[in-house]
């Protein structure tokens, strides 16, 4: 049975009139990859702010290594890396330079540390950057960067905030790999984020947060099937009748249709041919269409299904 | 720790504005007070000749004439006329002095007493007065003398010229007498105070609430306030070669003479220094206003310290001393300007260490709140 | 106007340093004018110093020595220990101690050896004027008592060949300075220092590279971008001015309306208009926001001090002046020292009209170094 690295029961923490956090609970295994899903001001860096104690919270209690923790817990510190949402590192220091010192924050022992801080560079891929200083540094590099620092000590748990925020897609799977192996290598991950690829990729477990509080909690598979929405048909369309919308509806297990853009999305709870029947529907009343295609359900309409919101904002 | 303060001291060595400036700063000013300053003291700076106005209100020609010849023979001692006289009506002299054409109308009257008309005070003036109040002493002589017992004028004349030597100045200070020094000792009173953007810099890098680095660092097993206090070492010894350098050019370049020994200038450096640092420590810690905010307290604070201590208006300490004398004890800058101050007058003597005794007073009492409130920080947010 | 709006939002955020440094700078104001009338003025006219005298000696010289200096200084009547004089002298409470030692008297009048002895701070000037005039005293009453004068005679004759009271007077006294003067003196320093502390950063805003290039990509104009900020940069800039001059309004408020008080203020606001352009200048170059307090300290103390701000411009050597005419500020005060010199008009409009100069200039060499660098940098 994995061990409980992190505990935390009824969390609270309010701004004045917001609540950032209304009674939130968390728990994570050892080895887990734990991902925490929310569009922006769920509560996701305030989480990581109270599990860090790098603020004060109203209410709760929050263990980790199964020890309270507070803020001169050097002892619990010291097993943790962060990975910070903005870029924490000296301008006044190379790459290497900002590695070494951060390391030797954790690490005491010379001749470790150094070992340490080459193998952060490789992990990272900063070998061609070493004397390079932070301005000189593309955005996905200052993120290497960002989380070479946050990691180099081999932290047995790491937390990664939005670590790929504006990073090109190279250096966006180079980190998502990253991860994974760190995780193999037995470290445990919190990983939070607004996209639910990435964190489908790689968390073990997902909790998704809504307005300071945990709306669902499984793995990728167990939330999808909390859903109803087993299978979309989607179908790249320029008009449509609205008799044929409704013909669609009533095709089995359709629970939903919904047009717009040119795009025909119809929604199937269950059943397990709902793409055919589609397509002989659409042959049989002669209706042209661009593109067909079916498309299992995301996060995204687990949370859109939960909140009636969609996890990245809509502006307007 | 040894490891961590290398660190700082190379981040702090790579911020190239701060070391810029701090170098450059009294290059600048120290220049400028030197060639504002540098001869207002020896009495080299007043061998202008001065352009006066002399009138005849005489009715015999006696007293005018004796005054004419006394007046063009005065000389400085390189055998510059002291007096560019024209000879002119009162009417018109009264105009010339107007148009500051003359810096002084001379009436001479009846009796060979002389009054002067100067348009302002100022420093021509003064020596036009000085010369007239000489003139009339001799006049007054004259006159009375010469009636009442005129065998005995030659004999009191020449006790007159020979003048007495019977008051002796005990205070003999071996230091340097020039007034306008104290411009420097304030200069580098300056230097020491903006020492504290650095040790602002150190404490926003390690503040969680003020920098991201200083996120990354609180979430680490090192107590913070060691990683800060490493960094204040940083702070001060590259602060301290800035203002050591500053010292330098002062002293041997330009020739400034501070006065006193070079050790007790040192000291005191080392100390301001320190004393610098340890309040942009403090403040750094004190309050949420974010860093601009903050430099905007230290600047706005270390200069009108400054200002009270000298550094415009060069007798604004012995205001202070009159009107609120405490203001002299805790101001940080009229503090550092009067060990320099002292060592230079009474050298390195009570007053001198009492001053020093005072600043790491201070510094250690800034140290001390800084970290205590760096300990008790928590944030409802960062 | 849309930069205009966006200056003053950026202002507000950066209230707090601004409003530290228009009380700080405000304060130092306030304590020049205030400490204005008390300029070290030696040997001009005949002022008074607080000495102390122990007359160890009862012959009649030394008591009408203590006498005389008692009439023209003000003489301590307490008894102090020697510790507590020494203090006293430390501190500027008294500027000179003299003690007449037993004897004195006679020694004096026979060629004695006996002599008095003093205190002072051998660097202020106090002490020497005070030697000389015990000099004079001591030298008249010998020259007279050689011709055979009594002492109590001498004494009254030495007294009236010294006092230089009624032979030395000022032309118009009641047009003297007065606190007007001191305050359009300092203003220089003050106002340049508020602009250039309080704006900078705001347009330093404006110069992040991704804030310009933002601005670059859109279809605002340079031309209109470039007059919305210095029109932001004018009108705060005014509001310094205007603070300054309330403070002005506080201390000389009569003054102020008068023939003298018009042509200050405009002096003041021409000056206004060099700061303006001179600080838009600055805002040119990508200055780093640490470096904006020191550049402002390095730069207003140097303008001022060359300029004859803080020292008065008779004083500066020609060397020290052919360099001050570079700078705006000495055309700012020579124009301040005419209006209560003489009024010479044609003087007066030259030294604002290149005052006016050194604010084109600015302005010229800001556009012409904006499009340079615009040029470099598409390049």
């Amino acid at each position: 049975m994995a061990e409980t690295v992190i505990k935390v029961k009824n969390l609270v923490k309010q701004y004045k009139e917001l609540t950032a956090l209304d009674n939130f609970d968390l728990e994570i295994k050892e080895g887990e990859v734990f991902g925490l899903l929310g569009p922006n001001g769920s509560g996701k860096t305030t989480t990581i702010n109270c599990l860090l104690s790098l603020i004060t919270y109203d209410n709760g209690e929050i263990q980790i290594f199964g020890k309270n923790m507070s803020g001169n817990r050097y002892d619990i510190k010291a097993k943790i890396g962060v990975v910070m949402q903005n870029v924490a590192v000296f301008q006044e220091l190379t790459v290497y330079e900002n590695i070494n010192f951060f390391c030797g924050l954790y690490i005491k022992d010379k001749k470790l540390r150094k070992q340490y801080v080459e193998d952060a560079i490789k992990f990272t891929g900063l070998e061609d950057f070493k004397k390079f200083y932070p301005k000189k540094l593309s955005g996905g590099l200052l993120r290497r960067l960002n989380i070479a620092c946050g990691i180099a000590h081999k932290p047995k748990l790491i937390i990664l905030d939005e670590p790929t925020v504006a990073v090109d897609p190279q250096s966006r799977n180079k980190i998502l790999e990253g991860i994974q192996e760190l995780n193999r290598q037995g470290a445990t991950v919190i990983y939070t984020s607004h996209y639910m690829e990435e964190v489908e990729q790689i968390c073990t477990r997902i909790a998704i947060m809504d307005k300071g509080k945990c709306i669902a909690l499984g793995t990728s598979e167990e939330l999808k099937r909390k859903i109803k929405n087993t299978e979309n048909v989607i179908i790249d369309i320029k008009k449509i009748y609205d008799e044929h919308i409704k013909g669609l509806k009533k095709l089995s297990h359709c629970y939903d249709i919904q047009y717009s853009g040119d795009k025909l999305t119809i929604k199937f709870s269950g059943g397990k041919h709902n793409l055919i029947n589609v397509m002989n529907y659409i042959a049989e009343n002669n209706i042209s269409y661009d593109r067909i295609y079916s498309e299992l359900p995301t996060l995204n309409d687990v949370f859109l299904e939960i909140t009636g919101k969609e996890l990245r904002d809509r502006e307007g | 720790m040894i490891r961590i303060f290398l660190y700082q001291l190379k981040i702090i060595l790579n911020n190239k504005t701060i070391i810029f400036w701090t170098l450059l700063f009294p290059v600048i000013l120290g220049t400028l007070f030197y060639f504002a300053f540098g001869n207002l003291y020896s009495e080299e700076s007043v061998l202008k000749t001065i352009d006066v106005a002399v009138v005849d209100e005489t009715e015999n020609a006696e007293p005018y004439q004796m005054f004419q010849a006394a007046a063009e023979e005065l000389e400085y001692s390189d055998g510059t006329a002291i007096l560019n006289i024209t000879y002119t009506d009162s009417y018109e002299a009264e105009a010339l002095l107007k148009d500051e054409a003359v810096t002084g109308v001379i009436t001479v009257k009846n009796n060979g007493d002389i009054t002067l008309l100067v348009k302002e005070s100022g420093i021509y003036e003064s020596v036009l007065s000085g010369i007239i109040a000489e003139y009339h002493k001799f006049n007054t002589m004259i006159n009375e003398i010469s009636v009442e017992n005129p065998q005995a004028l030659e004999k009191a004349l020449s006790i007159f010229y020979e003048g007495v030597d019977v008051n002796v100045t005990d205070s003999h200070t071996e230091g340097n007498k020039d007034p306008y020094v104290t411009y420097f000792y304030n200069l580098i009173a300056m230097m020491c105070l903006f020492s504290s953007f650095s040790g602002l810099g150190i404490v926003v890098n390690c503040q969680r609430n003020q920098s991201d680095v200083g996120l990354r660092v609180n979430v680490s097993p090192v107590k913070t306030v060691f990683i800060e206090l490493a960094g204040i070492a940083a702070a001060f010894l590259v602060q301290l070669v800035c203002v050591l350098l500053g010292l330098f050019y002062l002293i041997t370049i330009l020739g400034v003479n501070f006065g006193g020994e070079i050790i007790n200038i040192i000291i005191t450096s080392v100390l301001g220094t320190m004393l610098g640092v340890s309040i942009g420590y403090l403040i750094g810690h004190v309050g949420k206003g974010g860093l601009n905010t903050k430099i905007g307290i230290l600047t706005g604070v270390e200069l009108f310290c400054c200002f009270l201590s000298g550094l415009m208006v060069g007798n604004m300490k012995i205001l202070v001393q009159k009107h609120c004398p405490i203001v002299n004890k805790i101001n940080p800058s009229a503090v550092l300007e009067d060990a320099f101050y002292a060592q230079n007058i009474y050298g390195a003597g009570e007053r001198f260490y009492g001053d020093l005794i005072l600043i790491a007073v201070i510094t250690v009492v800034l140290l001390i709140v800084g970290s205590i409130m760096a300990g008790r920080n928590k944030y409802a947010s960062v | 106007m849309l930069l205009f709006k966006t200056y003053f939002k950026i202002l507000k955020k950066y209230w707090t340093s601004s409003l530290i440094y228009l009380i700080i700078f405000g304060g130092i104001f306030a304590v020049l004018i205030l400490s204005s009338e008390n300029t070290e003025d030696m040997g001009f006219k005949q002022s008074s110093y607080d000495i102390y005298i122990e007359n160890n000696d009862d012959s009649e010289l030394s008591t009408l020595l203590y006498g005389y200096l008692s009439d023209i200084h003000n003489v301590s009547s307490e008894t102090y220990l020697d510790e507590e004089l020494e203090e006293m002298l430390y501190f500027a409470d008294i500027v000179y101690i003299l003690r007449i030692p037993e004897g004195f008297g006679e020694s004096f009048l026979n060629d004695g050896n006996v002599r008095l002895h003093n205190l002072q701070d051998e660097s202020k000037m106090y002490g020497s004027y005070i030697d000389s005039q015990i000099e004079s005293y001591l030298s008249s009453v010998k020259s007279y008592m050689a011709a055979g004068y009594d002492l109590k005679a001498s004494d009254t004759l030495a007294r009236k060949g010294l006092d230089t009271e009624r032979i030395i007077s000022e032309l118009d006294k009641g047009d003297g300075k007065g606190f007007i003067y001191y305050i359009y003196l300092y203003l220089p320093y003050v106002l340049f220092s508020m602009i250039f502390c309080g704006t900078l950063p705001i347009m330093l805003s404006f110069r992040k590279k991704e804030i310009r290039d933002r601005m670059n990509a859109s279809g605002y104009p340079a031309v209109k971008r470039s007059i919305g900020i210095i029109f932001g940069n004018s009108a705060a800039s005014f509001l310094a001015w205007l603070l300054l001059s309330i403070i002005a309004l506080i201390f000389v408020s009569e003054d102020l309306f008068t023939e003298i008080g018009g042509l200050l203020i405009l002096n003041s606001l021409i000056f206004l208009l060099v700061c303006i352009s001179a600080t838009s200048f600055a805002g040119s170059f990508n200055l780093k926001l640490d470096g904006v307090q020191m550049i402002s300290n390095v730069v207003s103390l140097s303008m001022c001090f060359l300029g004859g701000v803080f020292v008065p411009m008779e004083l500066l050597s020609d060397g020290v002046k052919s360099v001050g005419r570079f700078l705006p500020t000495f055309w700012y005060v020579s124009a301040v020292n005419e209006v209560f010199n003489g009024k010479d008009y044609s003087l007066i409009t030259k030294y604002m009209g290149i005052e006016i100069t050194f604010a084109v200039f600015f302005i010229i060499i800001t556009f012409v170094y904006s499009k340079f660098s615009s040029e470099k940098r598409k390049v």
